[in-house]
């Protein structure tokens, strides 16, 4: 791997309901040099998207979750609230991955199963966006 | 930061179980700061799940209260019977008597982190 760290802490918030997905993904992110939120759903995610002291550069959420917002909603308030905020989504589910395409004009995704290391480059390439 | 390499000292591992996510966010960002590896879940349910993984957990530290089918205390018994080598600390904003006459270490909710850094060294001290 070339070189693997963000050119400075880049924070990531991991929305992701299944444990052995979002713990593999989060350790891996945070080995690349990342600082990584974990939240199992959405509405956690809410609780620290609202909180004035922790600054969030990236969402990597799930599309398909459980709680009372899947992760289009979530996508949807961040647009809406958090303007500068990048998005990324998965899922494993095409026709939601083709919607998800039409709510955010990056338009990145991944499709379950992903690799680490795709989503690695997804995260770098979004991020050369802001530079 | 690059992936651990096999020539590096394997750091000890913890993995932090809470439902309310800003406490868990805040323990386990000032325990990595301390250069621990942490994991996270937000249940018993998915502790257990990590716990049966390959991750190779050495110290628990546990809410009670928490959605899902099991509780902190149940999963205490589970690592109490299944993982015996993994150590396990306890928090709470309740007292709970079954824990009384336990040696299980309790830290009552809310807790000083620097008081939950020195329990989780006294008790990683020495454990390979």
């Amino acid at each position: 791997m070339n070189d693997p760290s963000p050119q400075h802490q880049d924070t990531i918030l991991v929305v992701e309901d299944e444990i052995l997905v979002r713990t593999s993904i989060a350790q891996y992110l945070r080995d690349c040099g990342y600082r990584v939120i974990e939240a199992g759903n959405a509405d956690d995610a809410m609780v620290m998207l609202n909180k004035a002291d922790v600054h969030i550069d990236i969402l990597f959420t799930d599309i398909e979750m459980p709680g009372s917002m899947d992760g289009f909603a979530l996508c949807q308030w961040v647009r809406r609230n958090m303007p500068d905020m990048q998005i990324l989504l998965t899922g494993s589910n095409h026709k939601a991955a083709h919607a998800a395409a039409n709510l955010c004009e990056e338009g990145p995704q991944l499709k379950k199963p992903y690799a680490p290391e795709q989503l690695l480059d997804q995260i770098r390439r979004l991020r050369a966006t802001k530079r | 930061m690059v992936p651990l390499s096999i020539t590096q000292e394997r750091r000890k591992r913890i993995l932090i179980v809470e439902d309310n996510i800003a406490l868990r966010f805040t323990l386990a960002e000032w325990l990595r700061s301390l250069k621990y590896t942490v994991f996270e879940a937000t249940s018993a349910d998915e502790a257990i799940v990590l716990l049966e993984s390959p991750l190779e957990v050495d110290l628990v530290v546990t809410d009670v209260q928490m959605p899902g089918k099991k509780d902190g205390i149940e999963l205490l018994r589970y690592i109490q019977n299944s993982l015996p080598a993994v150590k396990v600390i306890v928090v709470s904003g309740d007292v709970h008597e079954v824990l009384k006459g336990e040696k299980v270490p309790f830290l009552k909710k809310p807790y000083d982190l620097e008081e939950m850094a020195s329990n989780i060294a006294k008790l990683l001290t020495g454990s390979n």
